[in-house]
C-alpha cells in the first residue's frame, strides 16, 4: 500500500499562524493568562463580570493577535446553541423564581431565571473565548514542549501530539477502507440498519491495522531511544523573558487575591 | 564485529524454531544482504541483532549474539538500540515519531531523547540532512513526503544517533526504482565513508548484486547460502528455496546450457555482468569464425 495515498494536508489542531506579538509570547504566559481569565469569570459574584471580560479583554486580545474574526466566529458557534436552550429552560423553569415578566398559559418567564441564563452564557463565552484564543495563537508542539520543560510527563505529551498528528491519517484510512468496500459492493449509504452493518465492516480492518501498527511503532520508538533513562533536551527553543516570568507570577497573585476577596465577601 | 554463535530461537507459543543453529561473523564496515522466502527467519535475524530478541520478544534463545564484545542478552536494550544498533523498518510511516511537525525536528527526536545538547544536536542534524539529500525538505511535514523521501527521513533519523551497526528490514519494499536508488546510495555512503556495518533484508537482487559486499540466504530458519552476491544470486540452490533469480542470470543460464557461456566465468547477477559475459562469448565465436 503506497504510503503517499493517505497523506492528507494536515491542520495542526486549531493553530492559526499569524505574525502578531501575541503569537510570539511564551506558551506558559498565554496558558496562565487564559487560566486566570476563565477562573475569574467563573468565580465572580458580580453577574456582569464574565461578559465584560469577554468584550473588553478577550476580544481586544484577539484583535491584537489578528484573530478577532476567528475567535469571534468560533465563540459564537459554541455559544449560540446554548443561548436559546438555556434562556428558555432557565427563564421558564428556574426553581424558586418569583418575578414574572410575562406568561403564556401555565408557563411564566421569570427574571431570576433569565439572570441565571445570562450569567451562565457569560461564563461559557469566557471559557470558549479564552480557550480558543489560546489554541488559535499557540502551536500545540510549543505548548507541549513548555509543559514538558515544567515537569509535565513526556509520555503524556507524546500521546497528545501523536493524537493531533495521526487522527487525520486515521480518518483518511477509514475513508480509504470505506471506498474500497463500497467498490466491492458494500452498501454504505442505505437505511440505518444497512449503514450500521457497513460500520462494522469498516471498524474491523481499521482497528486491526491500527493494532498491528502499534507493535511496530513501539519498536520504532525504542529504536529512537524514547525510553532512554536520561533527561531529554529539545531542538526547538522557546523564547521567554524576565518580563513574561514576572507577568505570569503577577497574574497568579492577582488570581489568588481575587479568590481570597470572593471568599471573604461570602 | 558482530558474531552469532550457534543461535537457535523460538518465538513464544511457536512449535518450531524461527532460526536454527545459525553461526555467522559479520566484519566491521561491510554491507551484508539477507534473502530468503517469507517465513525463512530474515526478520527474526534482524530483531536478534538489534536486541529486540530477547528484550522485547521473549521465547527461548540458545546461543549468543555478540556485538563488539558485548553479549546482547546481557546488555540492556537502551544501550543497544540505538546507541549501538540502528533499526529501520519496512514501513517508514510507522517509524516516524508522530510527534514532530517538520523533517528537521523529526530527525532530532532521537537526539532529544538521548539528552544531546542543543548546539551539538543542531550540527549533527544538519550534517545528516546533507548526507541524505534532505536539506530542501527541512520545513516540510514528515507525513507530506513521497515514499522515498519518507524512508530517507526514517534512515536519517536513525543514523543521526550514530549507531555502529544499521539493521534494515526491507527498507525499499514500498519504493519505486528512483526511491530504491536513493536509499541504496545513501547506504553505500555510510558503509564506505562512515565505517558503518549494514545488515539489510532485500529481495531486489539486482540492487544487492550492485551494492552489497556479501549475501546470505535463509531457508526455514537455516543459513543455506553464504558468499559474494554474484555467487549466491546465481546459485542453483536459490530456486530450490523459492527465491527467484534475476532475468540476467536466467538468460545466461539458458545460454550456458546451450554451451554458449564462457566456461571460466560465473553467471551474471546484474546487467553489467551479463553484458560483459555475452560480449566475451561473442568475441570467442567471432574468433572461431
Amino acid at each position: 500500500m503506497p504510503v503517499t495515498l493517505f497523506a492528507p494536508k494536515l491542520s495542526y489542531a486549531f493553530f492559526l499562524p499569524r505574525t502578531s506579538p501575541l503569537h510570539k509570547f511564551h506558551p506558559l504566559t498565554k496558558l496562565v493568562a487564559a487560566l486566570c481569565i476563565v477562573l475569574i469569570g467563573f468565580l465572580a459574584s458580580w453577574p456582569h463580570l464574565p461578559l465584560l471580560l469577554f468584550v473588553f479583554l478577550i476580544l481586544p486580545l484577539a484583535a491584537w493577535g489578528q484573530l478577532f474574526r476567528d475567535v469571534g466566529r468560533a465563540t459564537l458557534t459554541v455559544i449560540l446553541p446554548f443561548v436559546l436552550s438555556i434562556s428558555l429552560v432557565q427563564g421558564f423553569f428556574y426553581p424558586g423564581a418569583t418575578h414574572v415578566i410575562f406568561s403564556i398559559g401555565p408557563f411564566a418567564l421569570k427574571e431570576e431565571g433569565l439572570l441565571f441564563a445570562y450569567r451562565t452564557l457569560g461564563k461559557i463565552s469566557v471559557l470558549a473565548g479564552a480557550g480558543l484564543l489560546l489554541m488559535f495563537s499557540t502551536h500545540p508542539a510549543d505548548l507541549m514542549l513548555a509543559l514538558v520543560q515544567r515537569g509535565f510527563p513526556n509520555a503524556l505529551a507524546y500521546i497528545v501530539m501523536t493524537a493531533i498528528q495521526l487522527l487525520p491519517h486515521m480518518q483518511a484510512k477509514a475513508t480509504a477502507i470505506a471506498n474500497a468496500q463500497r467498490a466491492r459492493g458494500l452498501e454504505t449509504d442505505a437505511n440505518f440498519w444497512r449503514r450500521s452493518r457497513a460500520l462494522l465492516a469498516l471498524v474491523g480492518p481499521l482497528v486491526f491495522s491500527a493494532l498491528i501498527d502499534v507493535n511496530e511503532r513501539a519498536l520504532a520508538l525504542e529504536a529512537r531511544a524514547f525510553s532512554a533513562p536520561c533527561s531529554k533536551t529539545s531542538l526547538k527553543e522557546l523564547h521567554d523573558s524576565r518580563g513574561q516570568v514576572l507577568a505570569r507570577w503577577a497574574m497568579l497573585i492577582l488570581l489568588m487575591v481575587f479568590i481570597a476577596w470572593q471568599i471573604w465577601e461570602l | 564485529m558482530i558474531q552469532l554463535d550457534r543461535v537457535t530461537y523460538t518465538y513464544p507459543h511457536a512449535k518450531l524454531p524461527s532460526l536454527y543453529d545459525i553461526s555467522l561473523k559479520i566484519s566491521e564496515s561491510s554491507f551484508l544482504a539477507v534473502v530468503g522466502p517469507n517465513g525463512s527467519g530474515k526478520s527474526t535475524l534482524c530483531a536478534l541483532v538489534a536486541g529486540f530478541i530477547p528484550h522485547h520478544f521473549h521465547g527461548t534463545l540458545q546461543g549468543q549474539v555478540i556485538i563488539d564484545g558485548r553479549d546482547t542478552a546481557a546488555t540492556p536494550l537502551s544501550k543497544l538500540v540505538t546507541p549501538q544498533v540502528g533499526f529501520v523498518f519496512q514501513n517508514p510511516f510507522n517509524q516516524l515519531s508522530g510527534a514532530k511537525l517538520t523533517v528537521r525536528e523529526e530527525i532530532a527526536f532521537g537526539l532529544e531523547n538521548l539528552g544531546v545538547p542543543r548546539s551539538e544536536m543542531s550540527q549533527r542534524v544538519d550534517r545528516v540532512l546533507e548526507l541524505f539529500g534532505l536539506t530542501e525538505l527541512v520545513h516540510r511535514s514528515p507525513y507530506e513526503l513521497s515514499g522515498g523521501e519518507m524512508q530517507r527521513v526514517a534512515l536519517a533519523s536513525v543514523f543521526v544517533m550514530e549507531p555502529r551497526v544499521l539493521v534494515l528490514d526491507e527498507p525499499t519494499a514500498q519504493l519505486d526504482p528512483w526511491g530504491t536508488r536513493q536509499v541504496f546510495e545513501a547506504i553505500r555512503t555510510l558503509v564506505q565513508n562512515k565505517r558503518v556495518t549494514v545488515i539489510m533484508i532485500e529481495d531486489k537482487s539486482e540492487w544487492i548484486a550492485a551494492f552489497a559486499d556479501r549475501l546470505i540466504a535463509l531457508h526455514e530458519g537455516r543459513l543455506v547460502l553464504d558468499g559474494s552476491p554474484r555467487t549466491v544470486l546465481t546459485s542453483s540452490h536459490l530456486d530450490e528455496i523459492g527465491v527467484g533469480v534475476s532475468r540476467y542470470t536466467q538468460a545466461a543460464r539458458s545460454t550456458q546450457s546451450a554451451g554458449g557461456w564462457p566456461r571460466d566465468l560465473e553467471l551474471p547477477a546484474t546487467l553489467d555482468q551479463a553484458v560483459a559475459g555475452f560480449k566475451r562469448a561473442r568475441k570467442f565465436y567471432e574468433h572461431l569464425g
